[in-house]
């Protein structure tokens, strides 16, 4: 009982402190971690009609976070016109860019011209070597039908030797994405992670392989960087205040243990 | 806002409560919920996957790429594990299943995930003018050795290696922590989005203030009935 009424004030207390700053945001100041940098300044130097693979392997409820770094990663490369093909390896991906699109700047953009989606291939790592070597001779129609022959994009691309960069969102199957189009195709590969993904990607960026934006945090650094501010940025506060909730039950748990402990010492029970 | 988005809206916000609701315990609203969602989410996923089959396969085979009979009869062969005397059929399409994925994820491996990472854990200039960067080169290119030697048990364990693997020890726990941190800030912004769906969301908020204010009901009810009290301890 006693544990059961810890558990319920710990959650309670949590939900009060992200509920708060949705209600009333505090706007605390953040700063452009260099990864986030890094990946802005990538985008910046490819040119004009420029193609991307970009896949999104992540689930609806990754939305919150990875949302944010999705919307201003594609509104930043429509500003410089960059076009986009796009697909998922995970069911869900297609979902996700689908709620995420009116969130994005499209203004002038075309489907078909500056964005094709092809949908969901499944097979993971195998569909991606798949996908690099020739989409025409993996499929014929896009995601909603179209022939692929009749939209403009598709003429100017193939396989991974006409794009320029490959990006993928989440994370999980970044190996995959280096195996298959990184290395073989000498191609710049950025990860959207998740931040729980991201520990994982380090290697990989210190080994100049992948550039990367960590989780919802990276999305609003995107934002400020494109100077669009948008729901990353509003994020920040809760997960700003989260966070010192959780250090804070971090130090208070740990100096109860010390506590007991010193207790028990001096009472020889240790 | 059309009505039935609103319907969906207010599913929404009561199907994510019952899902907290095992914050409180284990319970029905729970199970409920948790079976509509892997049940929601596999035949989505089903549906999906059909769409696929005729996208990639029977399609084009309709079109005369006659060669996509050969995975379509591949793919048919693995409903023949459900007897016992065709089984041995299904082995095939999984032994290429297997195979080209084993052979596939071979292909770049070394260069990708060895040969890469081990350049990488040897900088060059390995030491800079900034403080900074070369304690990190030190730290990427020591760590690693000294994680190796902890698990390395082909030789015998002495005062050297003790202390060195005690090092790898500590650089260990210092990587789990930064990934329980990320994992911990993963969950929370998963969280975020919920609780703001429930207070922002139109429908949903007003599912969420009639929630509460039962919660608050209930609670005011059961620090002043003592019957209340007894049946819940």
């Amino acid at each position: 009982m006693k544990e059961f009424h810890v558990r319920i004030v710990a959650v309670a207390l949590l939900f009060i402190c992200i509920g708060i700053p949705i209600i009333y945001p505090f706007g605390l100041p953040i700063s452009v971690s260099k990864e986030t940098l890094d990946v802005y300044n990538y985008v910046e130097s490819l040119n004009a009609g420029d193609i991307i693979y970009m896949t999104t392997d992540t689930g609806f409820s990754q939305i919150p976070e990875v949302g944010p770094p999705i919307v201003a990663f594609i509104t930043h490369c429509f500003r410089n016109d960059i076009r986009i093909v796009h697909f998922c390896l995970s069911t869900e991906g297609g979902l996700v860019l689908n709620f995420l699109m009116p969130s994005v700047e499209t203004s002038g953009k075309t489907y078909g011209v500056d964005w094709v989606e092809l949908g969901y291939f499944s097979g993971e790592e195998t569909a991606l070597a798949s996908l690099a070597i020739s989409i025409k001779d993996m499929v014929s129609v896009d995601f909603y039908g179209n022939n692929l022959e009749d939209l403009p994009l598709m003429e100017d691309v193939d396989g991974a030797k006409d794009i320029s960069l490959f990006v993928g969102v989440a994370g999980a199957l970044t190996g995959g994405y280096i195996r298959q189009i990184g290395d073989p195709f000498d191609l710049m590969i950025i990860v959207l992670a998740r931040a729980a993904n991201a520990p994982a990607l380090y290697p990989y960026v210190n080994a100049g392989q992948v550039k990367i934006t960590v989780g919802v945090r990276g999305g609003a650094e995107y934002e400020m960087l494109i100077n669009r501010p948008g729901e990353g940025l509003a994020t920040t506060d809760v997960i700003s205040i989260g966070h010192l909730l959780v250090v804070g039950g971090i130090i208070f748990g740990n100096s109860i243990f010390l506590y007991e402990r010193v207790n028990k010492k001096r009472r020889g029970e240790l | 806002m059309a009505f039935v988005e609103e319907f969906g809206i207010m599913v929404g916000a009561v199907l994510t409560i019952m899902i907290y609701s095992f914050l409180v315990k284990d319970n029905p609203l729970f199970r409920v919920a948790e079976r509509l969602t892997v049940g929601l989410g596999i035949g989505y996923a089903l549906t999906l996957g059909m769409k696929n089959v005729f996208r990639l396969c029977i399609n084009p085979l309709m079109d005369g790429d006659i060669l996509l009979i050969i995975p379509l009869i591949l793919s048919l062969l693995q409903f023949t594990t459900f007897t016992k005397e065709s089984k041995f059929l299904a082995k095939w399409p999984l032994a290429i299943i297997l195979g080209t994925g084993t052979g596939l994820a071979m292909r770049g491996t070394m260069k990708a995930q060895i040969i890469s990472q081990l350049l990488a854990s040897a900088p060059s200039p390995f030491i800079t003018g900034d403080m900074l960067s070369t304690f990190n080169n030190i730290v990427i290119a020591v760590i690693p050795m000294c994680i190796l030697i902890y698990f390395l048990f082909s030789f015998g364990e002495g005062k050297v290696t003790k202390g060195v693997g005690r090092i790898g020890v500590f650089s260990m726990m210092v990587g789990f922590g930064a990934s329980f941190g990320n994992y911990v800030l993963t969950r929370e912004t998963i969280l975020y989005g919920r609780v703001k769906f429930l207070l922002t969301q139109y429908p949903a908020n007003y599912v969420t203030y009639a929630v509460v204010t039962a919660i608050i009901i209930y609670t005011v009810y059961y620090f002043l009935s003592p019957r209340a009290r007894a049946r819940v301890q």
